[in-house]
């Protein structure tokens, strides 16, 4: 019996110990939890655009791009301020970027021309990459025919030198397409809407501006 | 508030903590032994010293972990920003290395368990000093210190590859450096017989304790008897 609560005297110090450390650890968490909101970096919708930088063409010349550097962390969710980003990752040689491409030419009008649209701006990047295919050779030069080609007035960024784009952003086919906030947060992945594409989306996602 | 004011409230423990290591302590010792008595003793000092460099490396983690969460919130840090070498956000804002290659989590976090298991093993030590378990409880601390030391190799390495250096960081890793020097201070004094006040310090008696505490009790010496007796 005395030995038993000897065990139990030595017990209680490291309980006492153990209440102590948990109320500071789990009270210190529980702030953390409270005050903070904390969006993770993914492709899927919510979550904050990964990295996308290189070089891209400008219609005259080939310059550095970062879609990140334009992010506005102070947006607030509704406002028609702030630039909206549709992000396309392309193959020259896919048949579906093509068809795309077309439709992208139609819809011009809707790609930064803001207030003209009545809506909040909306810039458009297309990201080219190799998946590879056959076809064309993936060139700097080739990716300036296919922009001439269909009319387009937008970036291209240059994602075929090596997988880099494509892995962050994990791509498995194309074209992909996401709108991204101008807070950086993803607002639609293509791949979450098989029944809704892009331009719909715009229509949908797209704040109105007050008055227009 | 800037970012480096804040980081001064994080030092205050550690500071203390490391004066308490010091011949310093002698005049902080009297402060705490108001409330802690045993304060004024080696042990006391060193109990108390590393349990504040401990808590400071506890409450700078968790500052960590709020700086790593708001970075997420934002997209890119404004916490503390700066033009120089010194630059938290760019080290937690990093999305290549701020959280660990194994389980995925923030830096900040991992911080906190270490902190949190160090705090709790010399905690219980200060709460029962004679119990037969401290020794343990000192090595653990001491094994998790140099456990540490590795991880902090890999963080400065990575502070090294983004070229800047997070101070928030940097206050955490001394901090683990400064509870492992009062782990092993700890240990030190328990293993010379330097623990308690009413041992003489010699050899023979520190055996004789070391014996007592391997069979599993330390039988209490009060002060007041042993005085009576020298009277």
């Amino acid at each position: 019996m005395k030995r038993r609560l000897r065990h139990s005297e030595s017990g209680d110090a490291r309980a006492d110990a153990t209440m102590l450390i948990m109320v500071l650890f789990f009270g210190s968490l529980a702030y953390v939890a409270m005050t903070t909101n904390p969006v993770y970096v993914g492709v899927s919708e919510g979550q904050r655009a990964p990295d996308l930088s290189g070089s891209a063409y400008d219609g005259t010349t080939w310059v550095d791009y970062s879609l990140n550097s334009s992010f506005d962390p102070d947006w607030v969710e509704g406002s028609s301020d702030g630039n909206w980003t549709i992000v396309e990752f392309m193959d020259i040689n896919c048949g579906y970027c093509k068809k795309s491409a077309t439709t992208i030419g139609e819809n011009l009008e809707l790609i930064d021309n803001s207030p003209a649209t009545g809506r909040a701006n909306v810039k458009f990047v297309a990201v080219a990459i190799s998946l590879p295919l056959g076809g064309d050779e993936y060139t700097k030069e080739n990716v300036i025919n296919f922009r001439n080609t269909y009319g387009h007035d937008f970036h291209y960024l240059d994602g075929m030198a090596d997988d880099t784009q494509k892995e962050k952003w994990q791509i498995k086919a194309t074209p992909t397409y996401f709108m991204v906030k101008p807070n950086g947060v993803i607002a639609w992945a293509g791949a979450e809407h098989s029944d809704e594409d892009v331009w719909d989306a715009y229509g949908r996602l797209v704040p109105l501006i007050e008055g227009a | 508030m800037d970012a480096e004011t804040q980081l001064l409230f994080h030092w205050i423990p550690i500071v203390i903590g490391l004066l308490m290591f010091t011949p310093a302590s002698s005049q902080l010792a009297p402060i705490f032994s108001k409330i802690w008595p045993s304060a004024m003793s080696h042990r006391g000092k060193l109990l108390i010293g590393t349990l504040l460099v401990m808590f400071g490396g506890f409450t700078v983690s968790v500052h960590t972990l709020w700086i790593h969460n708001k970075a997420l919130e934002f997209g890119s840090g404004s916490f503390c920003a700066g033009g120089g070498v010194w630059d938290c956000s760019s080290v937690i804002g990093n999305n290549e290395w701020n959280v660990d290659p194994v389980f995925g989590l923030p830096w900040g976090i991992l911080g906190m368990f270490a902190f949190t298991a160090s705090l709790w093993l010399i905690l219980s030590v200060a709460k029962d000093p004679n119990a037969v378990w401290a020794r343990n409880h000192l090595r653990i601390a001491r094994l998790i210190g140099i456990g540490g030391i590795v991880i902090i190799l890999y963080l400065v390495y990575a502070e090294f590859s983004i070229g800047k250096i997070c101070q928030y960081c940097t206050t955490a890793h001394l901090a683990h450096v400064f509870g492992l020097v009062g782990s092993v201070l700890l240990l030190k004094a328990y293993e010379e017989n330097n623990w308690n006040d009413d041992t003489d310090g010699s050899e023979e008696e520190g055996q004789s304790i070391r014996t007592r505490k391997k069979q599993g009790y330390v039988a209490p010496v009060l002060r007041s008897s042993s005085s009576e007796e020298e009277e």
